[in-house]
C-alpha cells in the first residue's frame, strides 16, 4: 500500500526533472538566426579546412517597426552579421557566442549559403552539411545555395523590400514558385543525396550590380561531393524543361519576324527507357508543352489556324535546342546525371539498376554513352484576352 | 486506501434518521381563544406585522379570531373572502359543528383542519391565515399567501436573441406554473419538498413519468431530502448539497432562469429541481457537453446551430489554453511560432521587464478584476469601469512598457473567449483551470500544458453527475447522440431522446405510438 503510494509520488515528481523553469529561454533573449554562410578561409596543411562561418542575426525591434512610422529608431538595420573562424561549424558558433548578448537559435534559420570554394574541395560540403542535418535545433527545410564568390558578401546585401538579405533569398524562391525558376534544394534532400551518392545540382545565387541574381546552378559530382562544373541560365532553362519544373515560366520565339512570347501553363515530362543495352542506353523523352501567348509584338491574325501552328512548330524546335543542349552539357562535358535519367532506370527496372548502379555515371559511365531522344509537343491553348491590339496594314487580307 | 484521486468524492449520507426541529413547540392549542392567541404572540415575539383580529361570528356571540402576517398575505382575499363571510349573518349556524360548516362559509379553496400548534405556525411564516374559534382545538388553515411578486421579466443571466422572453420568478408556484404551460402533458411530475430547519423552504423536483429514468428520479428525491441546512437560501445551496464531487471545478448541474431550458430538459429525459425564492432552476443530470449548449443552437436553423456551437467549442479551448500556450511558445519553445511572428514578438517583448508568464498574470489578474468589479457595480457605472479598465489601463500598461501589446490581444481575447460559454458557472470554473494551466506552461511549457491537460481529462472522465459520466457522450461512446454535441444535426434528425440519460422511452414524438 504505502509503497505504490511512494511510487505514485515520484512519477510525480520525475517529469519536474525532465524539463522545467531552468531551462527557459524568453523570446527577446534569443538571438535568431535566419541565415548562414559558409566560406572557405584557406587551407591548414592536410585535409585541415579553415572555414568561416557567418550568421546573420535579426535585430526584431527594427524588424519589426513600420518603415512609414519612422519614430526613433531610424535607418537601423533588420539584421546584424557576425562571424569566427574555425576548423568546424560547430566550434565557430560556439565561439560566436561571444560576440553578441544573445543567445544563438538556429530553429528559424532559413538559408544557408555556401560558397563555391568550399564545394570545390572534394568531400568538404558533405562533411559542412553535417552538422545542419543533425543538429535538433534545426528544421530539415533549410534552403542550401552555393554562391558565387564570397558568401558572407551576399549577407550584406540589403534588400529593398525584405528587412534582411536573409529572407528575401527565402521569399524569393518560395514565393517564385510558379515563376519558371529552379526549386532550391533543401537540407533534407541534400541527406538523401549524399547518402545515395548522387550526382545532383545545387542553384547559385550570386551578386551582379548589387542585385541578388538567381539563374543558375552548380553542378556536383555526387562520387566526392564535389563541384564539377556549372550550367549558365541557357543550360538551367534547359534543366528546367527536362524536370518538367517551367510551369509559369516563358520562353519567346518569333512569328512573321515579330516577337512573340508565351507562358507556360504545364509542361509534363515523360522519360521512357528505349533501349536496355548497356553500351547504349536510348532514352526517349517526352515533353508534353502547353502555353498561352502572353505578348506579340506583330499584327497577324494569331486566331487562324495556321499561325498557331507555325508558333507551336517554333517553339518545338527551341524547346528541343535548350532541352539538347543541357543534355549534351552534363552528358559529354561533366558527365553526371543531374537529369534523373538514372531515376527512370532506379524506377521502373530495378533489377538492370542494381547491376550498373555503381558505373552508372562513373566508372564505366554509362550514362555519357546513353542517348536521349528528345521529342517536344507544343500546344498554344490560348491567345490570350485579344486577338490583335494594332490594326493591320491592310484591310480585308 | 490504494486508490488515490486527485478528486476525492463524497459520499452522501443516506436518509438520516428524522432531524431533531429545535423550533417545534411543546405548547398545545387549548380551548381557550385568549390563551391560545397569547401563546402565538409569545412564540412570536409579538411582532408588530402580525395582525390578530378578533371578532364574533356574525350574528351569534360566539368570540373567533383570525390571524396573520401582513405583507404574506393577499389583503383582499382575507378582507373580502373570509372577514366578511364571518361577520355576516350566520344565524342558521350550529355553533357546536362549526368545523363543518366553516369549510362550507369561507371563500377560500386551500383550506386545513389542523389541531397541531407548531404546524399552525410554519403556516402562518409562510402566509397563511389562520382562524380560531372560541371553545375549539382546531383550528383552519387559510391558504392566502400572496403579497408582493415580482412580475415575469426576460432572464437577465440567459438573454437570447431569439426565443421566449420569460423568465422564472422567485415564486415556485409561479415557476411550476411556467413549466406547466411549456409541458402539458399529464405525467408530468412535481415532487415537493419541505427543506430547511431553521427555515423550511420548497423544493420541487421536477421530471415527465414514463420518458425520464427513474432510478434519477429517486436518487434526487434522496439527496434533496437528505439536506441538512438552516436555511436554503437559493438553488446553489441545494446544487452545493447534492453534487457529486465538491472539489471539481465544472459545475455537475446546469443552473437556468428559462422555463423553456428547464421543459426540453425534461423531455429529454432529466430532472428539474425548482426551489421556492430563486428564479435559478437546476437541471440534472448534465454532461460536458450540455453546458456548451443553448437553446438558440436549437431555436435557429441547423447550419447556424452547429457553426456556432462549434464556435463555442473553439472558444472554450481559447479561454483555457491561449495564454498558456502564448507563456510555453514564449518562453520555451520559439521554433514553433511562425518566422515573422516570432520577430514581431520578440520586438514587441524588448523592454518588458518580466518574464512571460508574470506578465501574463499580471494582465490575467487585472483583468479579472474589472470583471469582478463590473459584475458588482450598478450597470451603467459597471459600463465606466470596463471602459477605464479595459481600455485605459490596457493602452497605458503597454506605452510603459510594462506589458507587450501581444499580451493585450491574448488576454482580451481569451476573456472574449470565456464569455462564448453559455453558462456562467461553467466559465468560473474555467478562470480556475486557465490559471493552473499557465502555471504548468510556466514550468514546463508545452510538455507542462499536455500533462495538465491530461490531468483534466483523467477528472473529467471520473466525474459523474447522477450517474451519467460528466464525459458522455464522448468518452462512454454513445455514437447516436453525437449527431448533437459538436453539431446539432437537423432537426429531422434529432427525433430520439439522448440515449445516455438511459431514458424509459427512447422515441420522440409520435412514432413510438404508430408503431405500437
Amino acid at each position: 500500500m504505502l509503497s505504490s503510494k511512494r511510487w505514485l509520488l515520484i512519477f510525480l515528481i520525475t517529469p519536474i526533472f525532465l524539463a522545467g523553469c531552468w531551462g527557459k529561454i524568453e523570446i527577446e533573449n534569443r538571438g535568431f538566426v535566419i541565415g548562414t554562410a559558409i566560406d572557405l578561409e584557406g587551407k591548414q596543411g592536410n585535409e585541415k579546412y579553415n572555414l568561416l562561418m557567418t550568421n546573420q542575426l535579426i535585430n526584431p525591434a527594427a524588424i519589426s517597426k513600420q518603415s512609414s512610422g519612422g519614430g526613433g529608431g531610424g535607418n537601423q538595420k533588420g539584421f546584424i552579421n557576425i562571424q569566427d573562424k574555425s576548423d568546424s561549424l560547430f566550434a565557430a558558433s560556439r565561439k560566436m557566442r561571444h560576440l553578441t548578448n544573445l543567445i544563438p537559435y538556429y530553429q528559424h534559420l532559413k538559408v544557408i549559403l555556401v560558397s563555391e570554394e568550399v564545394i570545390k574541395e572534394p568531400g568538404l560540403f558533405s562533411d559542412v552539411m553535417d552538422v545542419f542535418v543533425r543538429n535538433h535545433e534545426l528544421r530539415r527545410g533549410v534552403k542550401v545555395f552555393v554562391t558565387e564568390g564570397e558568401a558572407n558578401k551576399i549577407l550584406d546585401f540589403v534588400p529593398q523590400i525584405e528587412k534582411t538579405p536573409a529572407m528575401f533569398i527565402e521569399k524569393l524562391t518560395t514565393n517564385s514558385k510558379n515563376a519558371g525558376i529552379l526549386e532550391p534544394k533543401r537540407v533534407d534532400r541534400l541527406q538523401n543525396i549524399f547518402i545515395y551518392e548522387r550526382s545532383y545540382f545545387i542553384p547559385r545565387v550570386k551578386l551582379v550590380n548589387n542585385e541578388i541574381v538567381y539563374d543558375d546552378a552548380v553542378i556536383v559530382s555526387g562520387e566526392n561531393n564535389q563541384m564539377i562544373g556549372t550550367l549558365n541560365s541557357e543550360e538551367t532553362k534547359g534543366l528546367l524543361y527536362i524536370l518538367g519544373g517551367t510551369k509559369g515560366g516563358s520562353i519567346e520565339t518569333k512569328f512573321d519576324d515579330n516577337l512573340v512570347n508565351v507562358e507556360t501553363q504545364s509542361a509534363k515530362v515523360k522519360t521512357k527507357l528505349t533501349n536496355k543495352d548497356k553500351e547504349n542506353f536510348t532514352f526517349s523523352l517526352n515533353i508534353n508543352f502547353e502555353g498561352t501567348i502572353e505578348e506579340h509584338f506583330g499584327t497577324k491574325d494569331l486566331l487562324k489556324e495556321k499561325s498557331i501552328t507555325e508558333i507551336e512548330k517554333d517553339l518545338e524546335k527551341d524547346i528541343k535546342q535548350l532541352v539538347e543542349r543541357t543534355i549534351k552539357k552534363v552528358q559529354r562535358e561533366y558527365k553526371a546525371d543531374v537529369i534523373g535519367l538514372g531515376d527512370v532506370i532506379r524506377e521502373k527496372h530495378y533489377d538492370l539498376w542494381k547491376n550498373i548502379v555503381y558505373n552508372w555515371d562513373r566508372g564505366e559511365n554509362y550514362f555519357s554513352k546513353s542517348t536521349v531522344e528528345v521529342n517536344v509537343k507544343a500546344n498554344i491553348s490560348s491567345t490570350g484576352a485579344a486577338n490583335r491590339i494594332k490594326q493591320k496594314g491592310k484591310r480585308g487580307e | 486506501m490504494s486508490r488515490t484521486s486527485f478528486f476525492n468524492r463524497r459520499k452522501l449520507k443516506t436518509n438520516k434518521p428524522e432531524q431533531q426541529n429545535q423550533t417545534k413547540t411543546t405548547i398545545e392549542l387549548g380551548k381557550n381563544l385568549a390563551e391560545n392567541l397569547k401563546n402565538i404572540k409569545t412564540i412570536l415575539g409579538e411582532p408588530s406585522d402580525l395582525i390578530v383580529r378578533e371578532t364574533t361570528l356574525g350574528g351569534t356571540d360566539k368570540k373567533c379570531a383570525i390571524v396573520y402576517i401582513s405583507g404574506l398575505v393577499d389583503q383582499d382575499l382575507v378582507n373580502n373572502n373570509i372577514l366578511k363571510v364571518i361577520q355576516s349573518n350566520m344565524n342558521e349556524i350550529d355553533p357546536n359543528q362549526i368545523d363543518v360548516v366553516f369549510q362550507e362559509k369561507i371563500a377560500i379553496t386551500d383550506i386545513k383542519k389542523d389541531n397541531k400548534f407548531d404546524e399552525s405556525i410554519d403556516s402562518l411564516l409562510s402566509g397563511s391565515t389562520i382562524f380560531f374559534l372560541d371553545e375549539t382545538d382546531t383550528v383552519l388553515i387559510l391558504g392566502t399567501a400572496g403579497g408582493e411578486k415580482r412580475s415575469i421579466e426576460e432572464p437577465q443571466s440567459e438573454a437570447l436573441i431569439r426565443g421566449p422572453r420569460e423568465g422564472f420568478v422567485e415564486s415556485v408556484q409561479t415557476n411550476v406554473a411556467l413549466i406547466r404551460r411549456d409541458i402539458k402533458n399529464s405525467n408530468l411530475r412535481f415532487n415537493y419538498h419541505d427543506v430547511g430547519n431553521k427555515s423550511k423552504r420548497t423544493i420541487v423536483v421536477s421530471y415527465i413519468d414514463g420518458i425520464v429514468n427513474p432510478t434519477i428520479v429517486q436518487e434526487v428525491n434522496r439527496r434533496v431530502k437528505s439536506i441538512d441546512l438552516d436555511l436554503v437560501a437559493e438553488s446553489g445551496f441545494v446544487e452545493q448539497w447534492i453534487e457529486d464531487s465538491f472539489l471539481s471545478p465544472f459545475p455537475q448541474m446546469i443552473n437556468t432562469e428559462r422555463p423553456d431550458r428547464v421543459a426540453s430538459s425534461l423531455l429529454q429525459g432529466k430532472v428539474g429541481i425548482l426551489v421556492d425564492g430563486t428564479p435559478f432552476a437546476l437541471i440534472a443530470p448534465t454532461t460536458y457537453s450540455e453546458t456548451l449548449k443553448s437553446l438558440e443552437d436549437y431555436y435557429e436553423r441547423w447550419i447556424v446551430g452547429s457553426l456556432i456551437r462549434i464556435l463555442r467549442y473553439i472558444g472554450t479551448f481559447l479561454a483555457l489554453l491561449l495564454p498558456a500556450i502564448y507563456i510555453a511558445l514564449v518562453s520555451y519553445h520559439q521554433g514553433m511560432i511562425p518566422t515573422q511572428l516570432a520577430f514581431s514578438i520578440a520586438a514587441a517583448r524588448e523592454g518588458v521587464p518580466f518574464p512571460s508568464f508574470v506578465e501574463a498574470m499580471l494582465m490575467i489578474i487585472t483583468m479579472e478584476i474589472l470583471q469582478e468589479a463590473g459584475a458588482r457595480l450598478p450597470k451603467n457605472l459597471g459600463q465606466t469601469v470596463g471602459i477605464v479598465g479595459g481600455l485605459v489601463i490596457g493602452d497605458s500598461a503597454v506605452s510603459a512598457g510594462i506589458v507587450s501589446p501581444i499580451m493585450v490581444i491574448v488576454v482580451a481575447l481569451t476573456a472574449i473567449s470565456s464569455f462564448t460559454n453559455p453558462s456562467y458557472s461553467v466559465g468560473i470554473g474555467f478562470r480556475m483551470l486557465r490559471l493552473f494551466f499557465m502555471v504548468a506552461a510556466a514550468i514546463f511549457g508545452l510538455y507542462g500544458i499536455i500533462l495538465a491537460y491530461i490531468m483534466l481529462n483523467i477528472h473529467v472522465a471520473n466525474l459523474k453527475s447522477f450517474g451519467i459520466p460528466y464525459s458522455a457522450p464522448f468518452a462512454p461512446a454513445f455514437v447516436k447522440d453525437w449527431k448533437d454535441s459538436v453539431i446539432r444535426a437537423p432537426i429531422t434528425m434529432l427525433e430520439k431522446r439522448p440515449t445516455y440519460l438511459k431514458p424509459e422511452e427512447r422515441q420522440e414524438k409520435s412514432k413510438n405510438e404508430e408503431k405500437s
